[in-house]
């Protein structure tokens, strides 16, 4: 099997079942899975109307957060959304976007009215390399697509197997959400 | 044989999310006669993968594994059957590999400082796993079911799948994967040496694939002295060197990802359990720089 192999210890046996082997030169991966209306809609099917919710968290409730979840944090990427039936508040769901050595990581975090965490879903996931993916001008090539624009690079790299991602980041973003939600939200 | 599927059963409806769970990104696809059966199936095998979660967390306190980790030794503790089928599973595949596969490395990652410290340590399942109840020996080591609750989770999650009757699906936990289905999937492997790369793809059919890697992708850009691998070698009890990794193709993703573990411990190509579990090596790259 003629492959361009990139050190002479790999090796590799290619299956009857596998396709002839190629080499792949992506160096960004992207996956759009749904939009934060359409997880909206479906973590909270029960609900009439969804509305926008300003974040509005004190000085002392963001210091709080900190405390709590381990760390200073941004609340830059979050946005709050109530799930209403009517006048009645079901939850609430925040979108947010974290930012590892490699991913950009868009998810969804449904909320019980009480603040407890519901369900979570990924909206997209991102990954690029170089050493360029904490630099400005990396999130902003983000900016601004959606499902029905996803990224000409690499577009949807579909299944990838390997050395596993550690979702490190999202997991300390939930964790900052949940904290929110117990000190902003539960109250209300 | 597989027959044709008649036309109303024809899929036309395609569907994909990803949850975190498993410590990773876990990425269901599939096609299904409609949306709603596949909504209900992807919900249905999300919430198979959260239970396989519950119950072999090494971090979380209440999971099956760590009552069993903090148990005293002599007392039987009652476990879920999956639970029970994953131990007995893990205990097979030690015998087997000569305990190049060992899922009592956990002590050896403790000590590294890659998991936390179980507040009262023993292990060593004895009883009869297949009755629910397993009892922990004196003196033995804290288990870390992580060399295989991934792949186990994958499989429930296809059976739940299957059970729906979907055309076809993927389900993906951070590489670690299974498929079934008329139209193959392709997926991409990474270069265990420099994970950002990709190097191959294959078509992968009514099969799992599983890989293990020394250099996980959040530590590839890390110094070297953070490039600790949480791969252990069971019978050295020291890290796998970094650059190295496996790629199997198996019937079952728990048993691909068993035996990825294995190929890149005793870096034998040819190791018997690969035809005791209908398994084939798709890439491998030995550890450090002495040959396979």
């Amino acid at each position: 099997m003629a492959l361009r192999a990139p050190t002479s210890q790999v090796c590799f046996i290619c299956a009857t079942a596998a396709l002839p082997a190629m080499l792949v030169s992506n160096s960004a991966f992207a996956t759009d899975y749904m939009s934060a209306a359409a997880a909206q809609r479906l973590m909270f099917p029960g609900a009439s109307e969804f509305v926008p919710r300003a974040l509005a968290l004190t000085p002392e409730q963001t210091r709080l957060i900190a405390s709590k979840a381990g760390a200073p944090f941004s609340t830059a990427f979050w946005k709050l959304t109530a799930a209403m039936s009517g006048e009645q508040v079901l939850g609430y769901v925040v979108t947010d976007s974290v930012i590892g050595k490699f991913e950009l990581i868009d998810y969804a975090v449904a909320l019980a009215s009480d603040g407890a965490i519901k369900d979570i879903e990924i909206l997209s996931y991102r990954e690029a390399h170089g050493g360029e993916v904490r630099t400005k001008a990396w999130r902003n090539q983000f900016v601004g697509k959606t499902v029905n624009a996803p990224l000409a690079i690499g577009d949807d790299i579909a299944n990838i197997s390997g050395a596993t991602l550690s979702c490190t980041h999202l997991t300390d973003g939930i964790r900052r959400i949940a904290t929110y939600a117990r000190v902003a939200l539960a109250k209300s | 044989m597989l027959k044709p599927a008649p036309l109303a059963a024809q899929p036309s409806a395609s569907l994909r999310r990803a949850k975190p769970l498993l410590g990773t990104l876990v990425d269901i696809r599939v096609e299904a006669a409609d949306v709603e059966r596949a909504q209900l199936a992807i919900d249905a095998a999300f919430a198979e993968i959260s239970v396989v979660h519950r119950l072999m967390s090494f971090h979380e306190r209440s999971s099956d594994l760590s009552r069993l980790n903090r148990a005293r030794p002599g007392v039987l503790v009652p476990v879920d059957p999956r639970t029970a089928e994953v131990l007995r599973c893990a205990e097979a595949l030690q015998t087997e590999s000569s305990g190049a596969f060992d899922c009592a490395v956990a002590g050896t990652l403790i000590a590294l400082g890659l998991l936390p410290p179980v507040r009262t340590a023993q292990d060593d399942e004895t009883g009869d796993p297949a009755n629910g109840q397993v009892m922990v020996e004196r003196g033995a080591a804290p288990l870390d079911l992580g060399g295989i609750a991934k792949g186990y989770a994958v499989d429930r999650a296809i059976e739940v799948l299957q059970g729906f009757g979907v055309a076809s699906a993927l389900v993906n936990a951070g590489g670690d994967l299974r498929h079934f289905g008329r139209e193959a999937a392709v997926v991409h492997l990474r270069d265990p040496a420099d994970p950002s790369r990709l190097v191959a793809s294959i078509a992968v059919r009514y099969m799992a694939l599983a890989s293990s890697a020394t250099s996980g992708l959040s530590l590839a850009a890390a110094t070297p002295a953070d490039r600790r691998s949480a791969l252990i070698d069971a019978r050295q009890r020291t890290p796998l060197p970094a650059a190295a990794g496996a790629s199997v193709l198996a019937p079952r993703c728990m048993m691909a990802d068993a035996l990825a573990k294995v190929v890149l411990v005793t870096g034998n190509r040819s190791h018997p359990m690969l035809s005791t579990y209908g398994a084939q090596i798709v890439l491998h790259r030995s550890a450090g720089n002495a040959p396979a």
